[in-house]
């Protein structure tokens, strides 16, 4: 059924072990080192020995050249990507690489002659067979024009800019993972129920509490995360101490529910001296000076599962406060 | 999609629990609320017609404003003498609800039903499935049946501005029949069946060879590039830095658990909801008339932004094709209707593409299905199942299509150029935008509506007309809507901010409020009005349809 694709990701990867190879680090001493060293060479050589026995597995209807290019370029293209995520691309080249690559592909498909030739002999892997590359030796991730010569990619600012952009994104952002959670259903639906004033928190400072419906049903040891998102809507527009509105993002743990409620998660909202000067005076402000707020929430679970969002909610503060 | 992940060394679930991120994938747009407040807001304006029509008791400034287009336009006048024929039709649609056990906690809701369970208070050997949507006591949200907590009923749910009016009574007598109908039309988003994708990448790694372990117990944070490079590719992880992969180094979860070759995610269902309308180059070959999202010439001009890049390398890493066995979309949304290279509904036929044309591209790489036929296959369900409980929920395909088809990056086939940023704005300001809380624009967002819809009703009158027939032209329809959204986009192409989709993965509310300002408010209140307004064409028109 899914033979095909296999078996041609596997074929593209049988020409791959060269490459891989270069990339394995040197052996380092230290038995963790070690061991990370040798599940990279089993891999390689489940890869290699996989692509071997998939070619027995190919969709028929497909000749068996076509699938190897198919197979050699998503293999291709998965070194690109990965280049790209490691910054070794920028995006305006690794856009020109795939474009290259994509374009020169529906050129072959529709010359079986060309596919073998250029399986076969094509030293620099730019889908220019060695007989008409007139450059050959071209770098990897370089994109080149129909006679195999590289194409000059000019770097503008908009493209350094994304760049730049793209690394300080990837840089700052977080995934979770958490093993207990594997398996486990995608969390159930939650719903805002209330926010305003709470008592004094667990961490000693007076600040706004977040009601939500409880989630539970989670497996044992697999966490649940409330993301929380708020539009606060200034009720007096023009004020200039306040932009009309503004859109706040928060995730709590579960761990900071202050109750044991069956039903109910009070989520703590410190505005006091846990966050810095400037972040708890944008927020008291919110909190205080906006008056209503849309809000809305949704669950994840400690793999990175979500619910689906909650509706949103426009709603004042409790005038009793939420209790913690 | 599952994520195996490094695990880095010491790290603290204080700190994790301020910091952390859930994914947000910038690509994948849901606004299932917004697309059932259109079609609720739609069968209002039908309701609205229908009572003027019928000089039924309404707001004296609406009765003005709905007099004055009537006497300016015969058509509009035409138009409410149809709305009257349209809604008691929809009206007795089946609802197609199934009963959602989930109970209720707000002491208003309790008080009502005497107790947490809904009480629908169905007739005596009625199902929730079976009544009438006029008949369905209580609004439902579009969370309705799929695992909320506590019970989905929108205790919040009111008639937009002027058109209270028109819809009076109390909490349980209201006319509800535009809520479940928009719950149906916010339901393609959750049909998780339409792609299913298989990760070659995975599968190879699916070798007790290559299975190492992980802590349990507790979440953990890890970079982004790390989390990308390693849970795909083993072999590039030691290219990460020592600090995000941690003392421990590189492991792999237990991935023989994960069916690489069955990835299902809600995140994947919207491939299928775009159309692009750029003018067609000469080359590649396309599948439709116009093409669907294709990540290689996504946005405005064809040049993907970076949002788009990222995700194309995200696919291309793990080797993600799709699979046609298990997807619905690939088959149900290839419309061939007729032998020809023209339908029956006299739009281009779907070129057909076999197993393997679906199966040995990447998905970045892969035209996927449009928009239009996901309506046209709605439609065609709909009709099969008229007078049954299937009938509505087939109904908001086409409806879906359409407000799918009136948002600037579903019309240029982008997941960047701020799709998500733009539409959670509209979901946040959706009732400020039509003037829920503001008469005077609340009026002229009725007025804007109507004379759209009498419009959008002429298209497909001339339509009928031109071809002899009393069907709707969906993918005419869906495709004319489109078009008319690319056109605004491109007279404000400041909506399309592709810096804003690269920001919201770490940053949504910052995003999100690059487009809470009034200019981006205005082209957001047309284009949701040119939506609603083809919505309520449809709606009218499909009662019409012959059995």
């Amino acid at each position: 059924m899914r033979c095909f694709v296999l078996a041609a990701a596997l074929l593209a990867a049988g020409l791959a072990p060269a490459k891989l190879a270069a990339q394995a680090p040197a052996p380092k001493s230290g038995s963790e080192s070690c061991v990370n060293d040798a599940r990279i060479r089993a891999t390689k050589a489940v890869e290699q020995g996989m692509s071997i026995e998939a070619a027995s597995c190919l969709d028929p209807s497909l000749s068996p050249m076509a699938a190897r290019l198919v197979g050699t370029v998503n293999l291709t293209r998965a070194q690109y990507a990965r280049d790209f995520l490691q910054g070794k691309l920028t995006p305006a080249r690794y856009r020109a690489i795939l474009d290259d690559r994509s374009g020169k592909l529906q050129q072959l498909v529709r010359d079986p002659d060309r596919i073998r030739e250029v399986l076969e002999n094509d030293a620099d892997g730019d889908l220019v067979a060695d007989r008409l590359d007139r450059c050959p030796g071209t770098p990897h991730g370089v994109p080149t024009d129909a006679n195999g010569c590289p194409l000059r990619v000019q770097p503008t600012p908009e493209d350094q800019s994304d760049d730049r952009s793209l690394r300080a994104i990837l840089s700052r952002s977080r995934f979770l993972y958490n093993r207990s959670c594997d398996g486990a259903p995608p969390p159930r639906i939650t719903t805002p129920l209330e926010w305003g004033r709470g008592p004094q928190t667990k961490l000693g400072t007076q600040g706004f509490n977040l009601a939500v419906a409880k989630v539970i049903g989670q497996q044992p040891g697999c966490e649940v995360f409330y993301e929380v998102q708020f539009r606060f809507i200034d009720p007096n527009p023009g004020n200039p101490a306040l932009p009309p509105s503004k859109i706040l993002t928060i995730v709590f743990s579960d761990s900071e529910d202050l109750l044991t409620d069956p039903v109910r998660s009070v989520l703590p909202l410190p505005v006091g001296p846990t966050l810095s000067p400037a972040r708890s005076a944008v927020r008291e402000a919110m909190l205080r000076q906006y008056f209503r707020a849309s809000w809305r929430v949704r669950a994840v679970n400690g793999s990175n599962v979500t619910s689906h969002w909650s509706p949103f909610v426009t709603q004042g503060p409790a005038s009793s406060g939420v209790d913690g | 999609m599952r994520r195996f992940v490094a695990r880095p060394a010491g790290y603290s679930l204080s700190v994790l629990s301020l910091a952390i991120l859930s994914v947000p994938w910038p690509a994948l747009a849901h606004n299932e609320p917004v697309h059932q407040r259109m079609t609720d807001y739609a069968y209002h304006v039908l309701l609205a017609g229908a009572r003027f029509s019928e000089g039924g008791d309404m707001s004296a400034r609406l009765r003005v404003v709905l007099d004055r287009l009537g006497t300016s336009n015969p058509s509009v006048k035409a138009f409410y003498g149809d709305a009257a024929q349209a809604v008691p039709k929809l009206r007795a649609l089946k609802s197609g609800l199934a009963a959602d056990p989930a109970p209720c906690i707000t002491p208003s809701l309790i008080s009502l039903f005497g107790g947490p369970m809904v009480d629908w208070k169905l007739p005596p050997g009625t199902s929730l499935e079976e009544l009438p949507m006029s008949k369905v006591r209580l609004p439902v949200t579009v969370n309705y049946g799929h695992g909320m907590l506590i019970c989905a009923i929108d205790e919040g749910w009111q008639s937009s501005g002027v058109l209270a009016s028109v819809n009076p009574g109390n909490f349980v007598t209201h006319d509800y029949t535009g809520a479940p109908l928009g719950y149906w039309a916010a339901a393609p988003d959750k049909e998780t069946k339409d792609w299913v994708l298989t990760s070659t990448t995975l599968e190879v790694l699916q070798n007790p060879a290559v299975v190492g372990a992980i802590g349990a117990g507790v979440s953990v944070a890890v970079s982004a590039v790390c989390l990308l490079a390693c849970s795909f590719f083993p072999v590039a992880c030691v290219l990460c830095p020592v600090a995000a992969v941690g003392a421990a180094g590189v492991v792999i979860d237990e991935i023989t658990s994960i069916d690489a070759d069955s990835l299902e995610s809600a995140d994947y269902v919207g491939f299928g909801h775009f159309i692009d309308m750029k003018p067609t180059p000469a080359s590649p070959t396309f599948f439709d008339d116009k093409p669907a999202k294709f990540m290689e010439r996504a946005g405005p001009t064809g040049a993907p932004d970076t949002t788009e890049k990222l995700v194309t390398a995200l696919f291309d890493l793990g080797g993600i094709h799709v699979n046609h066995d298990k997807s619905l979309a690939p088959k149900n949304y290839e419309i061939l209707l007729g032998s020809g290279p023209v339908g029956t509904d006299f739009h281009s036929n779907t070129i057909h593409r076999d197993k393997n044309q679906w199966e040995s591209p990447t998905v970045p790489h892969m035209q996927l299905t449009a928009v239009d036929n996901l309506a046209m296959f709605g439609y065609e369900q709909a009709k099969s199942a008229r007078g049954t409980a299937e009938e509505a929920l087939r109904l908001g395909w086409p409806l879906h299509a359409i407000g799918d088809a009136s948002v600037p990056m579903h019309a240029v086939g982008a997941s960047g150029y701020g799709h998500r940023p733009y539409e959670d704005s509209v979901d946040m300001v959706y009732d400020e935008l039509l003037g829920s809380d503001n008469v005077a624009l609340s009026l002229d967002t009725v007025s804007q509506v109507v004379v759209r819809a009498v419009k959008w009703r002429k298209f497909i009158q001339d339509w009928r007309v031109l071809h002899g027939t009393t069907e709707v032209p969906v993918r005419d329809l869906v495709t004319a809507v489109a078009a008319t959204t690319r056109q605004k986009a491109n007279a404000q192409p400041s909506v399309f901010k592709p810096d804003r989709s690269l920001q919201y993965i770490v940053d949504k509310g910052g995003a999100t409020s690059a487009y809470d300002n009034a200019t981006m408010a205005a082209i957001q209140r047309d284009l949701l009005i040119e939506g609603i307004a083809a919505e309520v064409a449809f709606l009218m028109s499909y009662t019409e349809v012959s059995p």
